[in-house]
């Protein structure tokens, strides 16, 4: 297997890891949902679901379905082009949204610099609507 | 921006990150950007795809742990070290023995690695200190400016949603 071919597979892994924490970093926070609470959910031990979240496993499909049902969320299913332009989705394609940006990395973290006032705000306005 | 002035690079992965998709930034001296890129020694493991993750996973935002105890049973992403000003370690299981990178934050979620070694170079204790205290070093002589200094790990990287940073200080 080529390096690109295992990384991105790696990647998509963590990628659905990240999804899944925040989910249940919110669920966390609104109702007091812990480890034992999902695994209760999915059927599973507790460990499974802690060692899932330190090291990204391979989920079968059939388990990120269960790990959406059990976290109360619809998984949306996209795929966009390398390209930027196009998303794909299983009812059709349409154009991506944002336009690709091609600003530096040094004025992007300018830019990012400038938005912490706002994040912030968001922030607490997002921790208020979930308290 | 006064790191690419100082010799900073900002690190690459093989297939770059688009733009849009960046929230963090890993700046590193040229001899560690090779070293991570696989130029180095052979024998350092690298390019490995593992440390590609980690670094994507970095770069992207995504869900990132966090640690400020000197428990090696405790593990995550990035430590912050006592005892010293300043002093993170960005640690990459993989490839193996073990690499850790330290390094101060230039400003919110820009990072600069100044020192990498492999985790036999980081024992005894001592060792692993005294590549903190390197660092630091190397970071005067190289950056005018001051690190970025916080209370929260939330001053360090940016969490809009309280989401991202999994505080492993913090029972989950």
């Amino acid at each position: 297997m080529t390096d690109d071919r295992e990384f991105a597979r790696i990647s998509l892994r963590s990628e659905f890891q990240s999804l899944f924490w925040n989910i249940f970093s919110v669920r966390k926070r609104q109702t007091g949902f812990t480890f034992k609470a999902l695994a209760d959910a999915l059927g599973i031990n507790k460990s499974y679901v802690s060692r899932s979240f330190s090291s990204p496993p391979n989920w079968q499909i059939d388990k990120l379905s269960d790990m959406a049902e059990a976290l109360g969320v619809e998984l949306i299913v996209e795929a966009r082009d390398k390209n930027g332009q196009v998303i794909y989705s299983a009812s059709g394609i349409r154009p991506a949204a944002a336009p690709v940006n091609t600003e530096s990395s040094f004025y992007a973290a300018d830019k990012l610099e400038r938005q912490t006032a706002a994040a912030d705000a968001m922030k607490a306005e997002f921790r208020s609507v979930v308290a | 921006m006064e790191l690419a002035f100082a010799g900073f690079i900002e690190h690459q992965l093989p297939a770059a990150i688009p733009e849009r998709d960046k929230k963090r930034w890993l700046y590193v001296t040229p001899e560690i950007d090779a070293l991570l890129s696989g130029s180095g020694p052979s024998e350092a493991g690298f390019p490995s795809v593992f440390a590609r993750d980690e670094i994507n996973r970095f770069c992207r935002g995504w869900v990132w742990s966090v640690t400020s105890q000197r428990n090696k049973k405790v593990t995550a992403d990035l430590k912050k070290m006592e005892g010293h000003d300043e002093a993170w370690v960005f640690v990459f299981p993989k490839p193996r023995p073990g690499w850790r990178l330290f390094r101060r934050f230039y400003s919110r979620d820009i990072f600069v690695g100044l020192v990498c070694k492999d985790r036999h170079e980081c024992e005894p204790d001592a060792a692993y200190q005294q590549h903190a205290i390197e660092m630091i070093a190397r970071w005067q002589q190289l950056i005018p400016g001051e690190p970025l200094r916080g209370r929260f790990f939330e001053d360090y990287l940016s969490d809009p949603t309280g989401t991202i940073i999994r505080n492993k200080d913090e029972h989950d």
